[in-house]
């Protein structure tokens, strides 16, 4: 049985074979199987959004994508926004300033269909997002004429998150899309987040830069460093470590140390079920070269 | 100043508008710096006139001049997005051809419609056999308002229609953020071309009406009809944020005819006045500075005085 999204040697460089040449992906091979709810984590310029973008926009230098056993590789992002959904730290990168809040409900909302001459809000519609929008709980439903720039920035990012989930998508990228907000907000955003996925079961990557937050959500974490997977851990593996522990691991794999052998082996001890990149915990920095 | 002349500027403000809506278009919805404009004005023209000179029925020929006109505005977007010129290069390059293809097609800088059917031949027709029991200019100056009026109306009516379709939404949201357009399945180039080909459709079509009611079309019409354009649209955005102070395209669309009629109007007054048509592409250009520089002319003013 072919997986859900299945990038194949996929590398991505920068500036191919100038002196600044760089390697945002490196060869990476990854299953993502229906339903898999997974955090990214990594620090800055580990291939994070090169990853997000292999798959909403492609433009890599090597490899292949599947979806659904399709290659999608040389799709153009306008087709590919049918199925995949996307939220970035930015939320103007997708919402239009000079449409009002309805207008950019009804985009999203049209996302997977087509736009034809039909009124653009109807009164139906009206209904629906007015529906969806006081399930936010944050009185939106009463500003639906109001210009999106009107919005506070936790508004915004709430609504992206709205929008991105308004027409079903089969593929959930956030792109670190708390990381604008202060702590109250970002609180708010990680639960709306958490429960939109898990209620509608969206095939979800969250790449994230924040321990706590990598070790919280999910099933299934993906480490990155310099481009590589370095670490897959599954739902059993993420059962497994408390959510301390994991945070301790992702500590450790940013500081670039090695972990003393009863640790990795108590995190590590159940089979690794979707094991990609078979790098114990131990020997990472050789896993780099 | 006579109420005549002020009448008249409001009624060539109507005529003017369509070609500003086009303008608005590409200007405030596509946000491509469209200069095709001062070649789609006289394309429009130039068509019209040749095809009634050839015994075309005229709405006929009006028609094929609005379609002319949204090629043009189309091989514009075109070479933009697919050949990726830079739009006001590209603009330019369409606008400089058009040129050449008016005077191609029209064999002549200069063709004169004064004994073709118009489109307005019906309303010629009633006011010559009434022209005994009415004054001739009486209902030249009312007839042709109204219908000027109503021809205006109804198609910033149906701009605001389209504009609020899905389909229009669309074309907007990729105007004002092509990544977010992508993200939301919207093919931006194609949207590019299509606001294009609206614009330059209304553009010409302009010219179509102006050749016909003024009877006669020139190669020459065009220059500076996009600083005309520009000076109303600009005009009009200047009055919706001081007065209605709303996005609403509603309004917006409204203040562009309202811009219209405000442009030609002062050029009624500078006339009235006793300026040579030789400071008129002055005045104009002074207009649009004018109207560029309201909201940061009024804040300045306001800070002087908030200080003192």
């Amino acid at each position: 049985m072919t997986c859900f999204v299945q990038l194949k040697n996929v590398s991505k460089i920068y500036n191919k074979g100038q002196a600044n040449e760089c390697i945002a992906l490196n060869n990476i091979n990854l299953e993502i199987n229906k339903g898999d709810y997974i955090t990214v984590w990594g620090t800055n310029g580990a291939g994070k959004t090169s990853l997000l973008d292999t798959l909403s926009k492609g433009g890599i230098t090597d490899g292949y994508v599947f979806l659904n056993g399709v290659d999608i590789t040389k799709m153009q992002e306008h087709k590919r926004a049918r199925f995949v959904g996307r939220i970035t730290q930015n939320p103007f990168e997708i919402l239009a300033e000079s449409l009002t809040l309805e207008e950019n409900l009804a985009l999203a909302f049209h996302r997977d269909k087509a736009y034809t001459l039909r009124k653009g809000i109807t009164r139906n519609f009206k209904e629906m997002i007015k529906h969806r929008l006081s399930d936010l709980k944050l009185g939106l439903e009463k500003r639906l004429g109001e210009n999106v720039y009107n919005l506070s920035g936790g508004e915004r990012q709430a609504i992206t998150i709205l929008m991105a989930t308004l027409s079903a998508p089969k593929l959930l990228l956030l792109d670190e899309h708390t990381a604008a907000l202060d702590l109250e907000k970002t609180k708010l955003i990680e639960n709306l987040t958490d429960s939109v996925v898990l209620q509608n079961g969206i095939t979800t990557l969250w790449v994230t830069h924040k321990k706590e937050q990598a070790a919280r959500f999910g099933n299934r974490i993906l480490f990155l460093k310099k481009g590589k997977i370095v670490k897959d851990l599954s739902m059993q593996d993420k059962h497994n470590i408390s959510e301390k522990n994991m945070i301790d691991i992702l500590e450790r794999f940013q500081l670039d140390t090695v972990p003393s052998e009863d640790t990795s082996n108590a995190a590590v001890a159940p089979p690794l079920t979707y094991t990609i990149n078979n790098t114990k915990i131990g020997n990472i920095s050789s896993n780099i070269k | 100043m006579s109420g005549y002349a002020l009448w008249t500027a409001i009624w060539q403000g109507f005529l003017g508008g369509i070609l500003c809506l086009g303008v608005y278009v590409s200007f405030s919805i596509v946000r491509f710096p469209d200069l095709t404009c001062d070649g789609s004005y006289p394309l429009g023209a130039c068509i019209v006139a040749v095809t009634i000179s050839a015994g075309f029925n005229p709405f006929l020929g009006t028609a094929l001049a609005v379609i002319c006109g949204a090629v043009a505005g189309t091989i514009t977007g075109l070479l933009n997005t697919k050949l990726k010129i830079p739009a006001i290069v590209a603009s330019i390059l369409v606008m400089l051809s058009l040129y050449s293809v008016n005077l191609v097609a029209m064999n002549a800088p200069i063709i004169s419609l004064s004994k073709t059917k118009t489109v307005f031949w019906g309303i010629e027709n009633f006011i010559s056999k009434n022209n005994n029991s009415l004054n001739k200019y009486h209902i030249t100056n009312i007839i042709y308002p109204l219908l000027f009026l109503v021809v205006v109306y109804l198609i910033k009516k149906s701009l605001d229609w389209f504009l609020n379709t899905e389909f229009g939404i669309a074309l907007r949201a990729a105007g004002d953020n092509p990544k977010m357009a992508r993200a939301m399945g919207i093919n931006e180039q194609a949207m590019v071309w299509i606001g294009l080909a609206l614009a330059n459709g209304l553009i010409a079509f302009s010219g179509a009406l102006f050749a016909q009611i003024q009877k006669f079309a020139d190669v020459n019409l065009g220059i500076g009809m996009i600083i005309v354009g520009l000076a109303s649209v600009f005009i009009g955005e200047a009055i919706n944020n001081r007065v209605f102070k709303t996005k609403k395209l509603v309004y917006a669309t409204t203040c562009v005819i309202l811009g219209s009629m405000i442009y030609k109007f002062a050029i009624a007054v500078a006339y009235e006045i006793g300026l040579s048509t030789d400071y008129f592409n002055l005045l104009t250009s002074t207009i649009v500075i004018v109207a560029l520089l309201i909201p940061t002319l009024r804040s300045n003013i306001l800070s002087v005085i908030r200080r003192s």
